[in-house]
Parts: C-alpha cells; sequence; structure tokens
C-alpha cells in the first residue's frame, strides 16, 4: 500500500505532508517552497498553470486568473455571500444549470471542484517526485463550519484529481491531531487560525473511547471570512505610502514596481517587528522626480505595528469570545490554546490570545504547516502506519568503556533510538600484555570514574605482542528492551568474552538528570582531565618509542644523540607523573625533536649486518576503526 | 529475545487431542498472522530508511545549491539597488560594478536575467503590470536570478 497523502487545500495557500518513518514531513513543491499559493490559471496558449507560477502571470491574464475558489466550492449561485464574494475577482462567475457556480477559464467554465481538482493534481504530481511513488490516497482538510455539500464537492475534487480521498477532516481537528491532542482524555482545546484571508476559531474536545486514541470533536465553531493577514499588510502598506506621501508629496501607491516593493517591505517589517521592537523600512529608489531619484526611509516601531493591527485583533478577539460562549466550557476550562497560521506569530496575537484564555497559546509545531502534519497524521492512522509504528525507545546515558588513562570512551551516545549496535577496535597499553579489561560505564562525564559502573570482564589468552598490535573488537548491543550485551573479542584468536547487563536503563529520571547536569557543570574540568589523560598517554608513547628505537638501532645512533635522547626521556618520565598538561606536552614536544633527529641519523646510516625492522604500529589504544 | 517451545505448547497439548489440536492451529494462525503483520512493519521501516537515505544524499548534493541560493537571496536588496541606481543614472562605475558583481556570481554558477523583449514566461517571470497584449516583455524592473535551473527570484517584469 503506498502512502496517503495530507492536504491541506488552503483558500490562499496550500500545503502537503506525508508520514515517513512513522512522522509526519511536509513535502516541497516541484518549485522549493513548503506551500503553494491556491492559484489556478489557464495561460495563453491553452496551457494549465498552477501555483507560483500562475501567480506570477495573474496581472497578464487576470480573467483566466482563478484564486480564493475555496470561497465558492459546494456553494450555491444565488447565496448571499456568494454575490458578495463574486464582485471581488477579477474572472467570470456564472449560474451552472443546477444552481450551483461555474468559474470562466480560457474557453470553458469549470465547477469549483474542477479548480481545485487542478490544486490537488499539482499536489499529488510534486508528491510523487519527492517520494518517487505513485499517490491514489488522500487525507484532504476543511474549514470546521464546511456543511455537507461543501464536503462533497471537496471530496469530489479529489476525485477528479485521481485521489481517493481517505476522508475529509476539520482544518482544526487535524491541527489538534498534529499536536498528539487525540491522546488526552477530556482535553479541551482551541484552535485559533489567523491565515491569508480568512479566520477560523474552533472549540474542541477528546473523547476516548476504548482505544488509546480518542476521538476529537468540535464544540462550537465560528470565524470570519474576510479577516486575515492581508489586511493587515495593506494597512503597513497604506501607512507606510501615507508617510512618505506626507514627506516627499509623491504617491507612490500606483506605480506597480514601487507598490510590489512596498509589499516586500511591509511583510519584512512585520516579520522583523516579531523579534525587534523597532525596525527601519528601507527603500532606495522607490521613484524619481524633478529633482531626481527619491528614497524611502521609514522608522517603524513595533507598537505602531500593533497600533495599525489592533482593530483585526480585536475584531477576532470578539468572535474568539462569541465561539466560547457558543461552546459548553468557560475560559478557565480550556486546556490547550493552538495557533494555527503565519499572521499568529504576532506577538501582538500572541498577547491577546494569552490574555483572554490566561495560558500561553502552544504554536510548537509550524502554524503554516500544522494542518497539513495533521491531516498526514490522519493518513497514517487511516493506513495504520501510526498504529503499528513501534515506539521506540532511546537510551538516556551514554555507554562505553575505560580506555588508557581512566577516560570514558563512549560507544554509544544518549539518545541513540534503540535496538542498536556498536563497535569498535581497541588494542593493548603494553608490550606483551595478554588480558585486556573491559570496564563498561554509563554516563556522560569523560572521565570513567566519574561514571556508573555497569560491569566489568576480563578477555585473557591474547598472544603475546608489542603493545598497539592486538586487536580487540568491543560490540555494544542494546536490544530493544534496554538489555546491554557487550562482547570483546580478540581478532587474532577469535576468542572472546562477554557480559550481559540487564539494569543499563533502571535509573530513574531523576538519576538521569541528575547525571546530566553533572556532566554539564563539570565539562571544562572534565576537558582538562582528558587533556591531561591523553598528555600522559602521548608522552608514554613517546618514551615507549624512544626507547625501542634506541635498543633496535643499536650503533647507528650517534653517542651524543643517545645521551639527548635518554635526557629527554628522563625529562619526561620526570614530568609524565605531574598534573601540568603543559610542561608533560612540551617535553614531550622535546622529546619528539630528538627522535625525529635519530629516525634522520638511523636512516643516514650505512645498513648494518643482523638489522632488525623496527615494528610497524605502535600506537597505543584505542585504536579506532 | 528467545522464547522456548514449552511457553507456546504446554504438556497435555504435546500428548494430542482434537480439542488440543484446534487450539494450537489457532495459535498457529494468529502466530503466522503476528509474523506477517511484524514483516511488513520491518520491510516498511527498511525501506523508509532505504528512502531517506536516498533522499539525504540527493539533498546533500543540492546543498551546496540551496546555500548559494541562500546567499544569493541575502544579497538581492543591494543588487536590486544597484540595479536601480543604474536606472536613473547610468553611471560607468555603478555599471563596472554590476559587471564585476555579475562575473563573480557567475563563477559560482549563479546567474542574472531578464531582458526586454522576452516572450513573458512565468516560469522564470514574474509580471507587475500589464500595458499591452502582445506577451512580450516590455520592461524589466527588477533582474531575475538562478542557480543552475533553480530560480532564486524570478524577473519582475511588465508586459
Amino acid at each position: 500500500m503506498g502512502k496517503i497523502l495530507g492536504i491541506d487545500l488552503g483558500t490562499t495557500n496550500s500545503a502537503m505532508a506525508v508520514m515517513r518513518g512513522g512522522e509526519p514531513q511536509i513535502l516541497e513543491t516541484s518549485e522549493g517552497s513548503r506551500t503553494m499559493p491556491s492559484v489556478v490559471a489557464v495561460g495563453k496558449t491553452g496551457e494549465r498553470l498552477v501555483g507560483l507560477i500562475a501567480r506570477r502571470q495573474a496581472v497578464t491574464n487576470p480573467k483566466n486568473t482563478v484564486y480564493q475558489i475555496k470561497r465558492f466550492i459546494g456553494h450555491t449561485f444565488d447565496e448571499e455571500g456568494v454575490q458578495k464574494d463574486i464582485k471581488s475577482v477579477p474572472f467570470e462567475v456564472r449560474k451552472a444549470q443546477n444552481g450551483g457556480i461555474e468559474v470562466k477559464m480560457g474557453e470553458a467554465w469549470m465547477r469549483p471542484e474542477e479548480v481545485s481538482a487542478m490544486i490537488l493534481g499539482k499536489l499529488k504530481a510534486d508528491a510523487e517526485k519527492r517520494l518517487g511513488e505513485p499517490i491514489t490516497e488522500a487525507v484532504i482538510t476543511v474549514p470546521a463550519y464546511f456543511n455537507d455539500a461543501q464536503r462533497a464537492a471537496t471530496r469530489d475534487a479529489g476525485k477528479i484529481a485521481g485521489l481517493d480521498v481517505k476522508r475529509i477532516i476539520n482544518e482544526p481537528t487535524a491541527a489538534a491531531l498534529a499536536y498528539g491532542f487525540n491522546k488526552k482524555k477530556d482535553e479541551k482545546v482551541v484552535v485559533f487560525d489567523f491565515g491569508g484571508g480568512t479566520f477560523d476559531i474552533s472549540v474542541l474536545e477528546v473523547v476516548m473511547g476504548g482505544d488509546a486514541e480518542g476521538s476529537i470533536e468540535v464544540r462550537s465553531t465560528d470565524g470570519d471570512a474576510h479577516l486575515g493577514g492581508k489586511d493587515i499588510d495593506q494597512k503597513i502598506i497604506d501607512w507606510l505610502a501615507t508617510e512618505y506621501q506626507k514627506e516627499s508629496g509623491i504617491d507612490v501607491r500606483n506605480d506597480p514596481l514601487a507598490r510590489q516593493r512596498l509589499d516586500e517591505a511591509a511583510e519584512k517589517a512585520k516579520i522583523e517587528l516579531s523579534t525587534a521592537t523597532e525596525t527601519e523600512v528601507n527603500i532606495p529608489f522607490i521613484t524619481s522626480d524633478a529633482s531626481g531619484p527619491r528614497h524611502l526611509l521609514i522608522k517603524m516601531t513595533r507598537a505602531k505595528l500593533e497600533e495599525l493591527s489592533a482593530e483585526f485583533i480585536d475584531r477576532a478577539m470578539a468572535i474568539t469570545k462569541r465561539a466560547m460562549e457558543a461552546s459548553p466550557f468557560k475560559n478557565a476550562d480550556i486546556n490547550e490554546v493552538i495557533l494555527v497560521g503565519g499572521q499568529t506569530r504576532m506577538p501582538a496575537m500572541q498577547a491577546a490570545v494569552e490574555k483572554f484564555f490566561g495560558k500561553k497559546p502552544n504554536m510548537s509545531v509550524n502554524p503554516d504547516e500544522v494542518v497539513a502534519v495533521g491531516a498526514a497524521i490522519q493518513g497514517g492512522i487511516l493506513g495504520g502506519e501510526v498504529r503499528d509504528v513501534l515506539l521506540l525507545d532511546v537510551i538516556p546515558l551514554s555507554l562505553g568503556i575505560e580506555t588508557m588513562g581512566n577516560v570514558a570512551t563512549k560507544l554509544i551516545e544518549r539518545n541513540t533510538t534503540i535496538p542498536t549496535s556498536r563497535s569498535q577496535i581497541f588494542s593493548t597499553a603494553s608490550d606483551n600484555q595478554t588480558s585486556v579489561e573491559i570496564h563498561v560505564t554509563q554516563g556522560e562525564r569523560a572521565m570513567a570514574a566519574d561514571n556508573k559502573s555497569l560491569g566489568r570482564f576480563v578477555l585473557d589468552g591474547i598472544p603475546p605482542a608489542p603493545r598497539g598490535l592486538p586487536q580487540v573488537e568491543v560490540t555494544f548491543d542494546v536490544d530493544a528492551n534496554g538489555i546491554l550485551t557487550v562482547k570483546a573479542k580478540d581478532k587474532t584468536t577469535n576468542k572472546e568474552q562477554s557480559i550481559r547487563i540487564e539494569g543499563s536503563s533502571g535509573l530513574s529520571e531523576t538519576d538521569i538528570e541528575k547525571m546530566r547536569k553533572d556532566a554539564e557543570a563539570n565539562a571544562a574540568t572534565d576537558k582538562a582531565k582528558v587533556e591531561l589523560a591523553e598528555a600522559r598517554n602521548m608522552a608514554e608513547q613517546s618514551v615507549y618509542a624512544a626507547r625501542k628505537s634506541l635498543v633496535d638501532n643499536k650503533g647507528k645512533v650517534p653517542a651524543e644523540l643517545e645521551t639527548e635522547i635518554n635526557a629527554k626521556v628522563a625529562a619526561v618520565e620526570a614530568k609524565k607523573g605531574s598534573d601540568n598538561t603543559a610542561e608533560i606536552k612540551a617535553a614531550t614536544e622535546d622529546l619528539a625533536k630528538e627522535l625525529s633527529k635519530m629516525y634522520e641519523a638511523i636512516k643516514n646510516a650505512p645498513p648494518q649486518p643482523g638489522d632488525q625492522q623496527a615494528p610497524k604500529d605502535t600506537r597505543p589504544e584505542p585504536e579506532k576503526k | 529475545m528467545e522464547t522456548s517451545e514449552e511457553e507456546f505448547v504446554s504438556e497435555e497439548e504435546a500428548d494430542g487431542g482434537p480439542a488440543a489440536l484446534k487450539s494450537l492451529r489457532e495459535r498457529l494462525k494468529k502466530a503466522v498472522e503476528e509474523k506477517q503483520e511484524y514483516l511488513e512493519g520491518w520491510q516498511r521501516s527498511r525501506a523508509d530508511f532505504a528512502n531517506y537515505k536516498r533522499e539525504e544524499a540527493s539533498l546533500l548534493l543540492d546543498k551546496e545549491g540551496r546555500l548559494k541560493a541562500e546567499l544569493v537571496e541575502a544579497l538581492l536588496p543591494t543588487l536590486d539597488t544597484l540595479e536601480l541606481a543604474i536606472r536613473h543614472n547610468n553611471d560607468e562605475t555603478l555599471r563596472m560594478l554590476q559587471k564585476q558583481f555579475d562575473q563573480s556570481l557567475k563563477k559560482v554558477g549563479v546567474e542574472r536575467f531578464g531582458e526586454k523583449g522576452e516572450e513573458f514566461d512565468p516560469t522564470k517571470h514574474e509580471a507587475l503590470a500589464k500595458h499591452s497584449e502582445d506577451h512580450l516583455v516590455t520592461d524589466v524592473q527588477r533582474s531575475g536570478y538562478k542557480i543552475n535551473d533553480h530560480i532564486i527570484r524570478p524577473a519582475q517584469v511588465i508586459i
């Protein structure tokens, strides 16, 4: 079975999402954007244009560019609202034979379902391109106030587009699903949806059946089909134009480019004022007059923006009050308020909602995408994907082993999804070491001693070899129940030892939290400790290499150099035990310089009988794969 | 996890009898169904992961282009102002500056486009106004920018 596409078929913009790996994911259109304008057109040569491209050519082709078709779907021509909307659109609208509506595009008259189908068809095609598989099923959202005729027409639109519409769901319900509120018993949720051109408010209640998932029921819904972000934008544009006119005496509202740039500047100012309290609207060369080019430079404060948008926010809040009164609940009964629509990013709007309900509204899911995400989740539930999704756990704390210098080397990082398995190759720390001790630790601290010890075991029987040569593969395996098995295997002999640790996730939330906090608090000192341990390891390794090379190359190294090296070795040995990382490093570097002189001397020395081969590998543990 | 045979088959059942056989059949049926369900879930996860990996790989390839597009987008106000400055004052220095910008952008694969006289094409042009019926670009108010075939911004034109 293929994926079920979740579609938010909006008045101004549409969006789509699917479930992937148990998570909802927004799909981009072929133009690379996460939402698509709900605009359809028939071009000069009769080609169909949908979305961004249709919008770009709208002014050249106003009679054949149809937008806001959602206002007409499922309506009859004679309805009062329809008559009003017809007056505000540039395309032709007529009464169909059955009393419905038809719009003219090119030579043809089309039903709103057919126009919506073009939008759905484009989304379907783009989704197929993204996913590389055919899409035949969808969940489409509609406003909660849509009647049966409007829902049926939306379903038909899907059918025309070649989609089997598995379900039509309410937009606020989809938003609540996106937040997972269907799993909370008796949850009362208000969905505040301030879109580009419409405002909807819904009061929902989650009613639990026998299942773990409840049904989301709409207790009341209200709205204004002609209230939205574009009203606020228009207000900002007017204010900017008026301010500019006051200063320059020029009205830029009739210049199409100036108008376009004002639109963009207003949008930008609105976004900036969501975080800053003041912004500068800067439009160079907005126009020109006899004195030459003119620039627009106007300071805009958040207070100004709030003043400009106050009337629209007040209207929305009055409708919200009406919806609450129509519901069986008081404001204080509401558990969550969800914000939908990009305009709700305005701090003033959030503040108004917060003041009304006495609680912070929730917008942790992107308000432009939350409805499509909810539709995808509904699709996932219908397709069995959501129900079947196993609850995958993560390990709360990192797991690792103690390595040379008491350093905790992590094999599995915390928050890794289980079941999982990781391996790493380690080696011995000294020559002819025949056994290694595997000390399993849990926690975020850098030194093994600061972490929780989970257990230890010894792998012996390693054939004697110079340090760093044996390869011991350590494998951590955490199964779905959180049970950890640690295995160590000598790659030469295939001899292995293992330990099974059941209590690795037996820590309480508080313990885990404490361990994490400790790690954060001690990050700096831990880092210093690891550096010290590493410097000591390095020092030891250098001393080892120096001594070994002197023995292996007896006679090739000039006597004075040998004395010098021995002195440096002694210096490193003396410093090695100290806590001064810098001094240890300095001594090691001094030794390294002498060693390179020695290697130079060896290279240039004439060959001698009985030459020994230098060790291939003198690296100490850990040896990463 | 290992489950021993005893957990499924009790002593009595192992001894036989039609009732026991029936109950065993039922359990076998359930086990087969479960096996199928788990297999499908596992296959689905594997498929999701394979698709995810493929997509990540292509995203990574795409990333460079996206980063460049993002950078050009951030530069657009400056580039637009330069273009407007030239429109208002066709100054030699400004034109040289624009040329340098164009060359630098070209080096990283970004191209400025939009010319008077081109046929209007909404895949790369955005119409701001229409003054004639012949569907040709009569004025480019702001150039478009693209990287490979991706339109960073359409050219904003008058028809």
